[in-house]
């Protein structure tokens, strides 16, 4: 299985750059994601068989494989969110096993970006307080630094004339932007992306794709996403197949 | 950022968070309304008891006279030996005691109370302060003071003579007793010792008593309140069962039908209502928790740890109970001052009353309309605050602890 960097080079953001303490962007080639051997179990239901994974700085993987094949569990398991049965994910080096819910907390925020399928936004927070909610409790940069940081993803994400809306005055596509926002604004190491484009029309999905791609480029970001779209995974420079709890096919 | 979440999350759901502040503000609201009654209510207690001047009034329970002429010992003053005054006096917590004798002068055309009593805040010395006119007496005077009413109504001033029983006595002051309080109404006042004389030499009161120089048919005492409860105890064994041993317990005793304003019973009822408001607001805090579980997954997903999470429930449930505790006490202020006072009418345990029982309108001289205002207890408003700060603090924690859904199940694709 090998990784290959993010190819889709189409939209030049200008980035901020990454916050200044905030979560350490792996250097180009650097391994910021290692998955070894890890099983799940639901019950009688063996969910993943012995999974190995590993992600480069910067790369993107797409996941593919049928309903109940276990990527979701395992990009679940790579989030913190759920504990392996067996097996080791390492973070930037950061085991996950045996680790309190605090540090799983605290290395989540710092390492590990996360966007979901479904619309996943704070419905009584704007735009920008959305995406300052990963903020609150990092004490690298002071609360200026953070909200500036919050603004300039959201210019990025083409949603500066918008910090103050809240969720339901936004469009699907334009809170999935918020959410890639959000999920960007600590400098993560790895971004984990669950179905992001599925609840999106084409048209929209495509272009939040392409911004997840160009961002995760931009911040030298993994990008490992879980997708049925076979369009979405040929942007991917890897591509693994899942099926019954295990990776059955990779693909450069 | 916490609160400027909190608040967001507050005003988003205004109907919750109106219903919920609402409900601590009622609660807040009846706690201090039914104390500040019950307070109240324990201060009109008191009333009658402090208008004689004395925290424990003793009295002996006695027959009729043969005849109703001359001097008489009124029903409930019959006599109370010398030995019975000096036990009470030696009861720990009797800070001081006055005796007085009791007495109505019935006449064919007219009649008076007289009162001897010995020289004390509550005796002499307190009608001299009360003097509107002429001098006061001492404890070795052979004169009287008149009460304002009586004298005016009888059109006798200071110079002039009085007879009571027998004898006659010149008036040395005017008292205005009634209006000042703290002192037992009576028209006519003298020294103990000239009350003792004649009351040992009255014909009725010999018949029925074998009343001594030395001897009283009323005691006042005061008490250190602290131990009230056990000197009226051993008080009411000393003089047995005739004995009428009246303070602020038998005064509540007798307003037993009205308990329900008593302090106790304010404080139970608020109690009640505390606990569901807490019921409330546990409720509601369940019920948010449970809805927002997807939005809880998602700040664990994005790095928040539960501890973060039960911090942010809980800024939201103590600016409901802040929010809530401060309009509470708003209204009760207002309807503190809209209530303005208690009025009870008590039915008086003693008879210490200028007009004998025969009189039509000694049934009415037996009652005493009381008012005691209202105020808000400064103490119970600390309580309300804190009690409703812990109940939302306790709701976040028993909420935050029952068992909650793996967040990643919320949130996966699958």
């Amino acid at each position: 299985m090998k990784e290959s960097p993010i190819m889709d080079t189409a939209v030049q953001i200008s980035s901020s750059g990454a916050l200044p303490g905030a979560g350490v962007a792996p250097a180009a080639g650097q391994q910021a994601l290692r998955v070894e051997g890890v099983k799940k179990r639901y019950g009688d239901v063996e969910i993943l068989k012995g999974v190995d994974l590993t992600l480069g700085a910067g790369q993107f993987t797409a996941i593919m494989g049928k309903s109940g094949s276990g990527k979701s569990t395992l990009l679940g398991i790579i989030a913190g969110l759920e504990r392996s049965d067996e097996g080791q994910v390492s973070v930037m080096g950061h085991k996950l096993a045996g680790m309190i819910d605090s540090d799983m907390a605290a290395l989540r925020r710092r390492s590990i970006g996360i966007v979901f399928q479904g619309f996943s936004l704070i419905p009584s927070l704007t735009a920008l307080d959305n995406v300052l909610l990963p903020t609150f409790f990092t004490t690298e940069a002071a609360p200026g630094e953070h909200r500036q940081r919050a603004i300039d993803l959201l210019q990025q994400v083409g949603l500066g004339k918008r910090l103050n809306y809240r969720p339901a005055t936004l469009s699907g596509g334009e809170q999935q932007r918020v959410a890639i926002a959000r999920a960007l604004v600590n400098s993560p190491s790895i971004l984990l992306a669950d179905e992001p484009t599925g609840n999106l029309d084409q048209e929209t999905g495509a272009s939040v794709l392409k911004l997840l791609l160009d961002l995760g480029r931009t911040h030298g970001t993994g990008l490992l996403m879980v997708t049925h779209d076979p369009d979405v995974a040929a942007r991917a420079g890897n591509v693994v197949e899942m099926k019954d709890g295990r990776i059955i096919h990779g693909h450069a | 950022m916490t609160f400027h979440y909190a608040a967001s999350e507050l005003v988003f759901r205004r109907g919750r968070s109106l219903v919920t502040a609402v409900s601590i503000a009622l609660a807040v609201l009846a706690a201090m309304v039914l104390t500040s009654l019950a307070t109240s209510y324990a201060r009109a207690l008191r009333v009658p008891i402090e208008t004689v001047g004395a925290d424990v009034i003793v009295q002996q329970q006695g027959d009729i006279p043969p005849k109703l002429e001359g001097l008489v010992f009124p029903h409930p003053n019959a006599l109370i030996p010398a030995g019975i005054v000096e036990q009470i006096r030696a009861i720990p917590g009797v800070i001081g005691l006055t005796r007085a004798v009791y007495m109505w002068d019935l006449e064919s055309d007219r009649y008076e109370s007289v009162l001897g009593i010995e020289d004390s805040e509550v005796g002499l010395s307190g009608l001299a302060q009360r003097l509107t006119d002429g001098k006061a007496i001492l404890a070795t005077s052979r004169a009287v003071l008149l009460d304002s009413d009586f004298a005016g109504k009888n059109h006798v001033k200071v110079g002039d003579t009085i007879k009571v029983g027998e004898e006659s006595f010149p008036v040395a002051g005017i008292v205005d007793a009634a209006r000042s309080g703290k002192l037992v109404r009576a028209d006519v006042y003298m020294p103990m010792a000239l009350a003792q004389a004649l009351a040992s030499a009255a014909p009725q009161v010999k018949a029925l008593y074998p009343f001594g120089p030395a001897d009283a048919n009323l005691v006042l005492v005061k008490v250190n309140r602290e131990r009230l409860q056990d000197v009226v105890a051993t008080v009411t064994r000393l003089v047995g069962t005739k004995g009428v041993v009246s303070s602020e317990l038998s005064m509540r005793h007798a307003l037993s039908g009205v308990l329900f304003l008593s302090q106790s019973m304010g404080l139970i009822i608020a109690a009640i209502i505390g606990v569901f408001a807490a019921a409330f607001v546990w409720r509601a805090t369940a019920t948010s928790v449970a809805e927002r579980r997807r939005e809880m997954a998602i700040l664990q997903a994005i790095g928040w740890s539960w501890r973060h999470i039960g911090q942010q429930v809980l800024a939201e449930n103590l600016a409901l109970a802040v929010a809530g505790t401060v309009v509470g006490l708003a209204l009760a202020f207002v309807a503190v001052l809209a209530l303005g006072h208690v009025s009870v009418t008590v039915d008086l345990p003693w008879d210490l009353s200028s007009t004998p029982h025969f009189i039509p309108q000694a049934a009415i001289d037996r009652t005493q309309t009381i008012t005691a205002p209202l105020s808000v207890s400064w103490i119970t408003a600390g309580i309300a605050t804190a009690g409703s700060i812990v109940i939302s603090v306790l709701a976040v924690l028993a909420v935050l602890a029952l068992p909650q859904p793996q967040p990643w199940s919320l949130l996966r694709s699958e």
